[in-house]
């Protein structure tokens, strides 16, 4: 019994320790953006409604990207990208879990760093690593990453007739700005 | 010391169940689920079910050029290849105003028919906050028969050679292999033929 009681109020004291100290942020703007070269034509499309979380204090990142609101020039090639190719009445969201290493948190400019952990695109989970820049500021933070993206690793299956206007990596360009919550 | 064991195995799994749920909790702070409305899109891959318009549209600005054909009748046999040699001929061309609004012109090897249409997608399936379970949109055309006259003495009125189709389309995507759509469709001829005596 008095270890039960022990171990509630260590976990509550760590706990309350933790989200006492908790630095967390929203974004409040966003922008997600694909770029396909390929030798027939360049396909790109933009997102602005992704939605971000971080915290400071964790160095914990999630982002959450809904595949359908992916604009794109020609109509067509959104409703290809939609209903062949992410599928995404049945994989509405992709999303990022991870941890940003590799900056100072006390450096107020721009600064190199690096995002490690989970994407989900296409109902496929797998490890990505890549690098960006975050700059930190008294009440926001900005970060940014350029980083490639295999689409065989996540199951995305481009037919052999279209295979020359789509490339088999994209890179993909996120943003987000954010603002610290209470 | 057994105890102090076992209280450090809870400490500790308290502390994994914590990690595990912290990127989670930073998820439930963006989580969008069922906070938005989206439009269910591609009804149908394309703006005709065969031969009959289905309620889809073009993309804003997007000019469509068609080539149809309506073969002939299955029963013909084998000699006709089951209606493939003969086949009626639609040329047309079409234009995305908006999203929602095309305008077409074609001509037909049918009766050497021109025909122009507006088709107008007013209402759109959505999904989310504000639910609404179908599509619809409203389709009429004008078309001209301009086959020449069998008796070289009697000239066909203009207004003989016209005629005009409605359509109301309802349309819902039920889930990812199958949409349906019903058609109320009104046709009306200026000039019908009728059996002489009557």
């Amino acid at each position: 019994m008095k270890s039960i009681v022990i171990i509630l109020l260590t976990s509550m004291v760590l706990f309350g320790w933790h989200t006492g100290l908790a630095q967390k942020y929203t974004s409040r703007q966003s922008f997600v953006h694909f770029f396909s070269d390929a030798p027939v034509e360049d396909i790109e499309a933009t997102n602005t409604t992704a939605k971000s979380a971080l915290d400071l204090n964790t160095r914990e990142i999630v982002f959450s990207v809904p595949i359908k609101s992916f604009i794109f020039e020609k109509s067509l090639m959104q409703e290809h990208f939609n209903e062949n190719y992410l599928e995404s009445d049945k994989y509405p969201t992709a999303t990022f879990k991870g941890k940003i290493t590799g900056y100072m948190p006390e450096k107020m400019e721009w600064q190199s760093a690096s995002a490690i952990g989970n994407m989900l695109i296409h109902g496929v989970e797998k490890s990505e690593t890549f690098d960006g820049k975050i700059r930190i500021m008294a009440d926001s933070v900005f970060v940014e990453a350029i980083f490639p993206i295999a689409l065989k690793d996540y199951n995305i299956r481009i037919p052999k007739v279209v295979f020359y206007n789509i490339a088999e990596i994209i890179e993909v360009t996120v943003k987000f700005s954010y603002a610290k919550i209470d | 010391m057994l105890k102090s064991i076992k209280i450090l195995l809870i400490g500790l799994a308290v502390c994994i169940v914590h990690k595990a749920t912290a990127q989670d909790e930073l998820m439930s702070l963006i989580d969008t689920d069922g906070k938005i409305t989206e439009r269910v899109e591609a009804t149908f891959k394309g703006t005709r079910i065969i031969s009959t318009q289905s309620v889809e549209t073009r993309g804003s600005g997007t000019f469509d050029v068609v080539f149809m054909h309506r073969f002939g009748t299955l029963n013909t046999g084998a000699y006709n290849l089951w209606g493939l040699d003969e086949a009626w001929i639609r040329l047309g061309a079409e234009y995305a105003i908006s999203d929602d609004l095309t305008l077409g012109i074609g001509r037909s090897s049918y009766e050497k028919t021109y025909d122009g249409f507006l088709k107008y997608c007013f209402l759109h399936q959505q999904t989310g906050v504000k639910n609404f379970p179908f599509t619809s949109t409203a389709f009429a055309s004008m078309a001209i028969n301009t086959l020449k006259s069998t008796n070289p003495e009697q000239e066909i009125k203009f207004s003989s050679r016209v005629s005009y189709t409605w359509q109301l389309m309802f349309a819902r995507k039920i889930n990812r292999d199958l949409s349906v759509q019903l058609s109320p469709t009104l046709v009306h001829h200026n000039l019908v033929e009728t059996p002489i005596g009557e």
